[in-house]
């Protein structure tokens, strides 16, 4: 790259990598020097080598986010990824009231979480939520949403995958318009089935973007706060408790700043393998393909 | 390393809460220039729902009532106003007065961050203030707040229900107010719960609502006091838990739940199910009175049952505390006393968010609410929580506290007294080892 071009790219790249800077990185390795001290906020803080980490490895709650996170991750991701791949080839057919369609399912992204989590929470009441309402009519028992710890998760899970499929989905709907007509026709031409255009032109093709999509969702779940802690802050006993709000109720509940920024490096470092695992699996298959 | 250094370098989760206190305005900004010029109080509270709308008139009240103070009154929920407090504290910018419970002083006052002299020098008497309020103001000997009111649980009842199930008057027993709760508890059918064929999975109306979060810790914290036992205390190192004591107050809360099926498994809002007719009786606090103007049956509080040997309910009490400042300001602690004064002494109108007011005069002047009698009866056996240095910890309302796993294990999961007693026991010890 030339030097002008590089003076040009700097300029457009320089307001994002202040801000990036200022909030994420310099956060970051703050938070892995705070992880090191024990720090109540009102006190001086004190230096502890590794207590932190020690005491985490010793702590059941911590392992309980953990296993809780990646219940969270397994519920939520692979649903998510194909709901809204299906979804996408579906809002790609030449169907009326599509582009209607494509503004509904944004919809639940750009509502405020809080606002999400709120509406839900009637939705998933005991005895007087809608969707107990219909189960009841339909002659089935309740569901205890939001308040049995076998199902909590799964009803945050059900709620999550509401929220971001319609995210997930536009992203594939471009992917999908990027794949040009003429390889369909060709296939076509060839007498290739539905299922097999779909196996072997649109997947294949649609791999950057499936990577990029099943990225951003694994971040955006394993770090989602808002409607678990509208909906049930962690509850009932542990059983939605996730590492991200393990980390808040420490640092800013128990104000053990320090244990918390020591949950935030885990995170960090536990998002870091998934993607890793995720990029080598998705390489790996692009390789054998 | 010097915390304003640690602060300063706005490392890890330490930006984000400096970004909360950037958008407080600053504490430190004290009208300190000539003497004519209003001094300025920061006052941070904690009230979100009618209560905040109530202290917001007081303060507005008190800075049109002269010209040497000002007030800026700002409240968040309780959790985060501390997050923030904390916040200014260490930025060098702290408010001037802090609104906070009873049983949370201890926490802050180990911490360093409350000004127990300052408090000293406004020279209140406990002759002035309800005892039980004053009391829990005092942690180590020493005071740590002006006693602002006193709240608690009672029980809300429907008095049409009452009427139409046929009974007269509240139960203040077991026997009797678990059979009037049977007796309101009606499904699509008319059906009680001791009926044969009642459906438990239709029902219209209940005969009890309670919160299922940590205010259901609060119930068993109560009905181990009226059985006489509380080992929790201010000072414990390590707590040692009777399952055996604690399992009557467990297996009365359950049985309601899932036994007697007087109660909605799972509840979210009982004082919204009992405005909307739903449940017959709810407990909850007199914090909740200010918000009946518009409910159209006839309604009533009565003290909370007692269940146990003697009587007992869960309490709390509000006090405004000082935190400690970087720099002395004279004329500022002159404005601060000026302001705790007059808040103590115009309380009465507090009473109209449904507390009871702390200060005796206050107390004696104010006009009651209804339903305040029923708390009013309480106030000589109230339990408070003990203000111990990891309260906020241990009574905690966000998982994964203790009192919260406890009390979700017990009214939500139906879970024995043997199981889940000696796990609150390891989960609070756990927290005391640290």
């Amino acid at each position: 790259m030339r030097r002008n071009q590089w003076k040009i790219a700097m300029v457009f790249l320089l307001p994002y990598l202040l801000i990036f800077s200022i909030f994420r990185f310099i956060p970051s390795v703050g938070g892995l020097v705070v992880s090191f001290f024990k720090w109540s906020l009102g006190g001086d803080p004190k230096f502890v080598g590794i207590d932190n980490y020690v005491n985490l490895a010793q702590d059941g709650s911590f392992y309980t986010s953990i296993r809780n996170t990646l219940s969270f991750f397994v519920l939520t991701v692979p649903v998510l990824v194909v709901a809204s791949l299906l979804l996408a080839m579906l809002l790609n057919q030449k169907l009326a009231g599509r582009k209607v369609m494509r503004t509904i399912s944004i919809i639940p992204y750009v509502l405020i979480p809080s606002i999400v989590g709120i509406m839900w929470n009637w939705m998933f009441d005991n005895n007087f939520g809608l969707l107990n309402y219909y189960i009841k009519k339909l002659g089935g028992s309740p569901v205890f949403w939001l308040t049995d710890e076998r199902f909590a998760l799964i009803a945050v899970s059900i709620v999550v995958v509401w929220t971001y499929i319609g995210y997930d989905m536009i992203l594939f709907l471009a992917g999908l318009q990027g794949i040009p007509k003429e390889t369909y026709e060709a296939a076509e031409v060839d007498g290739a089935s539905t299922f097999q255009v779909f196996w072997h032109i649109t997947l294949p093709l649609l791999k950057p973007v499936t990577m990029m999509v099943s990225t951003l969702t694994l971040v955006n779940v394993v770090q989602l706060f808002d409607q678990i802690y509208v909906m049930t802050n962690g509850g009932p006993g542990t059983s939605t408790l996730t590492m991200v709000q393990y980390m808040y109720t420490s640092a800013f509940t128990n104000y053990e700043l320090g244990y918390g920024s020591a949950i935030e490096v885990v995170i960090l470092v536990l998002l870091m393998v998934l993607i890793t695992v995720q990029n080598r699996i998705g390489n790996r298959e692009r390789k054998v393909a | 390393m010097k915390r304003r250094n640690l602060l300063a370098l706005g490392l890890g989760l330490v930006p984000a809460v400096a970004g909360l206190a950037a958008c407080s305005g600053g504490g430190a900004a004290s009208g300190t220039g000539s003497d004519t010029t209003p001094s300025k109080i920061v006052y941070y509270g904690g009230w979100t729902g009618a209560d905040l709308d109530k202290m917001q008139a007081m303060v507005t009240k008190y800075n049109s009532s002269q010209t040497k103070v000002q007030v800026e009154f700002s409240s968040l929920q309780w959790t985060n106003m501390f997050t923030k407090f904390l916040a200014d504290y260490q930025a060098g910018n702290s408010p001037d007065v802090v609104a906070m419970h009873t049983f949370e002083i201890g926490q802050f006052a180990d911490m360093g961050v409350l000004d127990t002299d300052a408090v000293a020098a406004l020279n209140l008497k406990r002759d002035d203030f309800l005892p039980i309020a004053w009391d829990g103001t005092t942690y180590n000997s020493k005071p740590y707040g002006v006693p602002l009111d006193v709240n608690m649980h009672a029980v809300y009842y429907n008095k049409d229900l009452f009427a139409a199930a046929g009974i007269s008057s509240f139960p203040t027993d077991k026997a009797s107010f678990v059979a009037a709760a049977q007796k309101l508890t009606v499904d699509a059918k008319g059906k009680h719960p001791t009926d044969v064929g009642f459906d438990a999975q239709n029902v219209n109306t209940y005969g009890l609502g309670f919160l299922m979060n940590h205010h259901a810790f609060y119930q068993a914290y109560a009905l181990i006091n009226q059985d006489g036992y509380n080992p929790f205390t201010a000072d414990m190192k390590s707590i040692s838990l009777d399952p055996a004591k604690m399992s009557p107050a467990v297996g009365f809360l359950e049985d309601l739940i899932f036994t007697q099926k007087v109660v909605p498994v799972g509840e979210k809002s009982p004082i919204d199910d009992f405005k909307a007719g739903k449940v017959a009786m709810a407990v909850d606090g007199n914090w909740q009175l200010s918000g009946f103007s518009d409910v159209k049956f006839k309604w009533d509080t009565a003290p909370y049952p007692q269940i146990g040997a003697q009587k007992a309910v869960w309490g709390a009490a509000e006090v405004i505390t000082i935190p400690k400042q970087t720099k002395k300001d004279e004329k500022k602690a002159a404005a601060v006393k000026d302001f705790l004064t007059w808040l103590a002494q115009n309380s009465a109108d507090w009473a109209k968010s449904g507390q009871i007011p702390a200060n005796k005069a206050s107390y004696n002047s104010m006009t009651k609410l209804p339903g305040i009698d029923a708390y009013i009866a309480e106030l000589d056996y109230v339990k408070f929580l003990p203000a111990h240095p990891q309260a906020t910890k241990i009574f905690s309302s966000a998982a994964p506290s203790p009192i919260l796993t406890f009390a979700q294990d017990m009214v939500l999961n139906d879970k024995p007294a043997s199981t889940i007693v000696p796990k609150l026991q390891d989960d609070i010890n756990a927290i005391l080892k640290k």
